[in-house]
Order: C-alpha cells, then structure tokens, then sequence
C-alpha cells in the first residue's frame, strides 16, 4: 500500500478524533463542566441600619478593608514588613482616645495610657508581628488574609509604607456613634463559622435575616490554571444592602435612662440594673438600659456574659410588684372590692407548715384592699388569693402573660414558663400571691404593668416601629392586643398604686405635684434551696401621669448593697427619671 | 437559442483551448461578452468597497465601545468614590452629633443640669 496514503488517513483521523473532542468539550459537556471554567466571586452587601425615633442612625456602616497578602509576591524580608505594620493592626482600643464625656476621661486623656495599658499594647504587638511574619512567610500560600475591618485611615498609613504583596478588599464594618448607648438593646454584628457577618443579640440577632441583605455575584471564566480569563464571559449581579430598621427608641430619654441608672447602681452598690420605659398606649419600648453594659464596636473585648439582654433574657422573683395582678385578678372577678377587709391580717399565719408574715413584721388588722396593697402586706395577700383559688389565679397571670414570650423584636427573649397547676401546693399559691417562688422576666412585668396603665389592655412590647428598604416600608404592628381586665378594674388598681406612692414607704422621693401610680418590690434571691435575707432584687414598677399615662418604667436592682429595700433603692431612681422625663415632655404638675 | 452557425469558427490563426474569439464572430456578443466582464468587475469593485466601509465603520463603532466602556468604568468609579465619601460624611456627622459628643462638649463650654423646668 502507498504509504503515502498511510500516513494521510493517520494524519486525517488524528484530527478528526481532536475535532470531535473539542465539540465534545464546547457544546456537550458545556453545563457539567461549567464549575471548571467558570468563576464566581461574591460581593458582599451592605447591611442596614437602625435608626432612633428621631431618624439619628443608632447603627450604621463604616467603611473598612480586609488586608491581604500575596505572599509570593512579596520581595521585602517578612519579618522586616510585620515588624512595620504590626502596630497599625492590633486592637482599636489602643489607638482611639480615652472618652472626654467626664473627669475622669479627660484626666486619663492628659496623662495618657497608664503603664498597665503600655503593657498590654506592647503584648499584643508582639503576638501580632509573630502571626503576621509566620503567614507572609508561608510561600505555599497564595492568597491569606491579615486583618479584617480595617479602618481608612489605617488603610492609607499601609498603602504609604509601599509593600509590594500587600491588598486591600472592602469589608465595612458596624459604626455605633452614640458608643455603648443601648448595647444590649442592639446587638453587635460578628462573624460566623464561614466567616460572613452574622448579627447576634438584640435587634441585630433578631431582625439579621433582613438586615444582612443579599451579597452579589462577580461570574467570569478561568483558565485551567484558575486565572480568570478578561475577555470571556462576565456577569454581575449587584448586592442588595439590607433593609434598616427604625426604632421606637426616643435618643434622649434612652441617655437620661443610663445616666441615671449607671450613677445609681455605683451609688447603691448593686451588682447590676436595668430600666425600661414604654408607651402603655402602643406598647413602644421607649427606652431600655442595663449596666454594666458593653461597646458593640469592641465586643470581643467584653466578658461575653454581657451580651444578654437580662431585661428579656433573665429571670427572677418580683416580690411586692407582683401583689398588683393578683389584686387585679380579684378585683376583675369581683371577688373582693377595694372596701373588702382582710380578717386574717391580725399577724402572721402558717401556711402549709410555713409561716408568712409581713416585710417589717408589722400588722393591719381588717386593712381593706387599698391599704393591703399601701402597706406591701403579704399577710394580705394570701387572704387574696385563698379569696381567688388556684385555678382563677393561675388563669389570670397567664391572661397578664406571665409564663410565656411578650413577643418583643429582641433575640434572647425567653419564655419564664410556669411550673405546671398541678404541682403547685398551698403554699406556692400563698408565695406566688406576693411575689416569691414564681419566675417573670422584667419585659413580662412591664407589659403587665402596661395593661394595667392601657385601662386593661395587654399590646405586645416591639422596639422596631417600622422596616424600611428601597422599595418598601413596612410597619411593625404589634402581635397582639386583647383586653384582659376591664377598664373599671384598670381604674380601681391604679389608684390603690397612686395611693401606695402618696402613703407608702417610698412617699419622702416622689416628685411633688404630680400624681403617680407605682408599687414597690423587695424579693429576697433562692441560694442553694432557700432564700438569701441579705441577697435581694429590689425594684419599682409604675406610671405616670396616672390619668393620662405618658410611659411606664420598671427599675431593678441585683443585690443593691446600700440597701436591700427597693423603696430605698429603685424607687427614687424611678422618681429621678419620672421627673426628668415630666421635664422633657413638659408635663405639668396637676397638683 | 442562437444558431449553431454564430458559434462556428470558420478560420483558425491560432492554437490552444484558450483563443481569441475568431474575427468571424460577430462584435455584438464580443461586446457582450466583453462588457460582463466589465459589470462582473464593476459588481466585485462596489462589493469590496462596500466590504472595507464596512469594516472601517464597525472598527469605528468598536474603538468607540471601547473607549466608551471605558469611560463608563471611569463614571462608575466616581459614583462609587462619591458614595463612599458620602457614607464617611455621614458617618462623621453622626459621631460629631451623637449625644455622646454633644454632652461631653457642653460640660466642657461648661453647661450644667438646671434644677428648675418651667413647664407650660
């Protein structure tokens, strides 16, 4: 055979297998082998904000850098640029000024950092250039990252030192200009476990799905290599920036509210409060503050026990403040009358083999309804709620939503569920009666107490008023409303707590002229299976002006050192915001 | 059709398949002949020159793509400095007018709490 025409037909089937290989390659497995060639980067979107009730931006974005390097492009010694841009990267702590808002600030400002902070900033430092050198030493590395959340003006200090391997991507991060002004009420924005900003706490955690947004994507083809190849095909869809949420949080009375609260926990030694303020009308949460509180902007450096909101998340026993739903309860059944008296109140009674008796181990023989509530008599109460039984009892705490979620747009919320009816003995519905071995959490006790201000209408607590994006706003309605007590039963309570604040215990701190509706509360803390005399919650709930309520407020201290009584403790805090928000609103005094 | 008598050569001068027309044909289908020929060339010239117009406008338009992408890169690339300027500022007012900032300057100019609030 010619080998001539041998070596054709070998040279024509080599091609005509290439041939149809490559067709093969570009119209056959085009769809399959598309993760092969194709490359899609995701950008990130920018998250939305939340505003106070006046429009001022609680939270907003900054914008920041991620740092990388390319280490095999890096023609400087490693260690050499680690030791240069070490000090740029540690903790914004060390570089931001101490706050100037008081003496004490503006005395650390002028001195500097003491030598204990020299320290630490040196520690740091050093751990910074040695995880620094080690990853721009890593040659098998092509890309790695080497801080996150760079701020601009740390990013042009970089980009002037000139370092050839070095490259900035942007990664905004959260600013929070009124500082730690309702961190527990906010959140703060980290990082999960694939490293993407994930709101956590608070409003953040809550509304995060919304908040985040959606990321865009960059698709472009790659070579065999993973380059991407210019002048193939690209496609970009853009990011969506999250929808911002605008609060029902009035800015000044929120810093009135943690001025007030920080200056009292310092003076009565407690080891914590918290205070909120709602509109009984709406059920707004106005203002919610806890101290000590945390700086959203640097919350790694906090204990993390601060990240829980206590106001949703923590429970405790109320004492005395409780008496007002129970006489409620009673009232709204008709099953006492504000004249009703009490014949059991000649002195202590025994209970179940337990012995109940009053806060000061005084009595009130035949006190009626009004003056059990005036004198905070325990004794009292259990006349009540004998008066009551079990089961209206346990109905109409549920009614007032005790023992389960208030719904409010926060992330920590728990439930403080009740123990079931059927355990309780006699004994627990005595205690319950005022206030000892049941569980509420301070956001259940304001929504109760809200009810009573509403004239019997329990509204869900929300702090989001409305969410807003570039298409739409929607308005953030309550869950629910329904009327729990009727307005002749709200109107009865709230002058026996008008008559409480005027003849009770905490009559010496009330501001004068004005009519305000409050109960104290004093409940003593469980240690190890029984309750601690000297460890107590001391707190103070009302409203005010008692015809028209402008807001309610609840104040609790966590073992005040000072004094373990609230009338002693939180209810001349409450009385100081009560006259500082009369002052604000311009309320007048009607008396 | 024509008559097999116009396709007849009747004196040959010269040899090959290619060859002059014989000079007894008659001149009207030379003529013809000759002036396809000249349309053919006529058709190809205004082809080609309707070919390279239309090269050179689509290179015109390209080079125009061209520079306009790059222009709108350029506008983009302003739009997004300006936003980013824009959320700076706003960021700067919002820390100068926090009340964090404004309380710490008034006890600074000297402002004090006032013990007494006329309220209408």
């Amino acid at each position: 055979m010619n080998r001539l025409v041998v070596f054709k037909f070998f040279v024509f089937a080599v091609a005509i297998a290439v041939l149809a290989r490559l067709f093969y390659w570009q119209f056959l497995s085009s769809f399959s082998a598309r993760a092969s060639y194709s490359l899609e980067n995701e950008i990130p979107a920018p998250h939305g904000e939340i505003f106070a009730s006046d429009g001022f931006p609680l939270v907003t974005n900054q914008e920041a850098f991620l740092l990388y390097a390319k280490p095999r492009e890096i023609t400087r010694d490693p260690n050499v640029i680690a030791q240069i841009i070490s000090e740029l990267l540690i903790s914004e702590k060390y570089a931001r000024p101490p706050s100037t808002a008081d003496a004490v600030g503006q005395a650390t400002a002028a001195a500097g950092p003491s030598k204990v902070e020299q320290e630490q900033k040196d520690d740091e430092i050093k751990k910074k250039q040695a995880d620094l050198a080690t990853k721009l030493s890593d040659k098998a590395l092509s890309w790695v990252q080497l801080a996150r959340k760079v701020t601009k003006d740390i990013k042009e200090k970089l980009e002037a030192e000139k370092i050839i391997g070095l490259g900035f991507e942007r990664d905004d991060k959260r600013l929070y200009p009124e500082a730690s002004m309702a961190a527990n009420l906010l959140g703060f924005v980290g990082s999960d476990k694939y490293g993407k900003d994930t709101g956590y706490f608070g409003l953040e955690g809550y509304w995060d799905k919304q908040i985040r947004g959606k990321p865009g994507r960059v698709g472009s083809e790659k070579d065999p290599f993973g380059f991407p190849i210019l002048i193939g095909k690209y496609s970009e869809v853009k990011p969506l920036q999250g929808s911002s949420i605008h609060t029902n949080i009035d800015r000044s009375i929120q810093f009135i509210v943690e001025d007030k609260l920080k200056n009292a926990v310092e003076k009565y030694g407690a080891k914590d409060g918290s205070v909120i303020v709602q509109d009984p009308k709406t059920g707004h949460i106005l203002a919610m503050a806890t101290f000590p509180s945390y700086n959203p902007a640097f919350f790694q450096e906090f204990d993390d026990k601060l990240f829980k909101n206590p106001v949703v998340a923590d429970t405790y026993e109320p004492g005395s403040t409780f008496k007002l739903f129970v006489m409620a309860a009673a009232l709204d059944l008709s099953i006492v009358s504000p004249q009703t008296r009490c014949d059991v109140c000649l002195g202590p009674r025994q209970i179940g083999g337990f012995e109940i008796s009053t806060w000061n181990k005084k009595y009130y023989p035949e006190s009626t309804m009004a003056e059990i509530i005036q004198h905070s008599d325990n004794v009292g109460m259990t006349f009540v709620s004998e008066k009551l039984g079990l089961d209206k009892f346990y109905n109409y705490i549920q009614k007032f939503g005790f023992g389960q979620k208030t719904g409010i747009d926060l992330q920590e919320e728990v439930a403080a569920p009740l123990r079931d009816k059927d355990d309780w003995r006699k004994i627990d519905l005595a205690t319950a009666s005022f206030g000892q071995g049941i569980a509420v959490t301070p956001i259940q006790m304001i929504q109760a107490l809200s009810a009573i201000a509403a004239g019997g209408k329990l509204i869900s607590p929300k702090v989001a008023a409305k969410i807003t994006d570039a298409s739409r706003q929607e308005i953030v309605k309550p869950d629910f409303e329904r009327q729990i007590i009727s307005p002749k039963t709200a109107a009865l309570i709230t002058e026996m707590m008008v008559n409480a604040v005027d003849h009770g215990e905490a009559q010496a701190f009330k501001p004068k002229g004005y009519r305000i509706a409050g109960k104290t509360g004093t409940a003593q803390i469980p240690v190890a299976g029984h309750y601690d005399p000297d460890k107590t919650i001391a707190s103070f709930i009302g409203f005010a002006p008692a015809d028209n309520p402008r807001f309610t407020m609840l104040v609790r201290f966590t073992e005040p050192a000072s004094s373990p009584f609230g009338s002693e403790t939180a209810a001349p805090t409450f009385f100081a915001i009560a006259q500082e928000l009369f002052n604000y609103w311009g309320i007048p005094q009607s008396r | 059709m024509l008559p097999v008598s116009v396709f007849a050569v009747k004196h040959r001068n010269y040899s090959g398949p290619f060859q002059a027309p014989a000079a007894g044909l008659s001149s009207n289908w030379l003529k013809s002949w000759q002036s396809i020929g000249k349309v053919k060339l006529k058709i190809l010239v205004t082809f080609s020159l309707l070919l390279c117009a239309l090269l050179i406008t689509q290179l015109v338009f390209a080079a125009n793509l061209s520079t306009d992408g790059q222009k709108l890169a350029i506008v983009e690339s302003e739009i997004t400095k300006a936003q980013s300027e824009k959320a700076n500022l706003k960021a700067e007012i919002a820390r100068q007018s926090s009340l964090l900032t404004l309380s710490a300057k008034a006890k600074e100019l000297g402002f004090t709490s006032s013990p007494k609030i006329i309220a209408p």
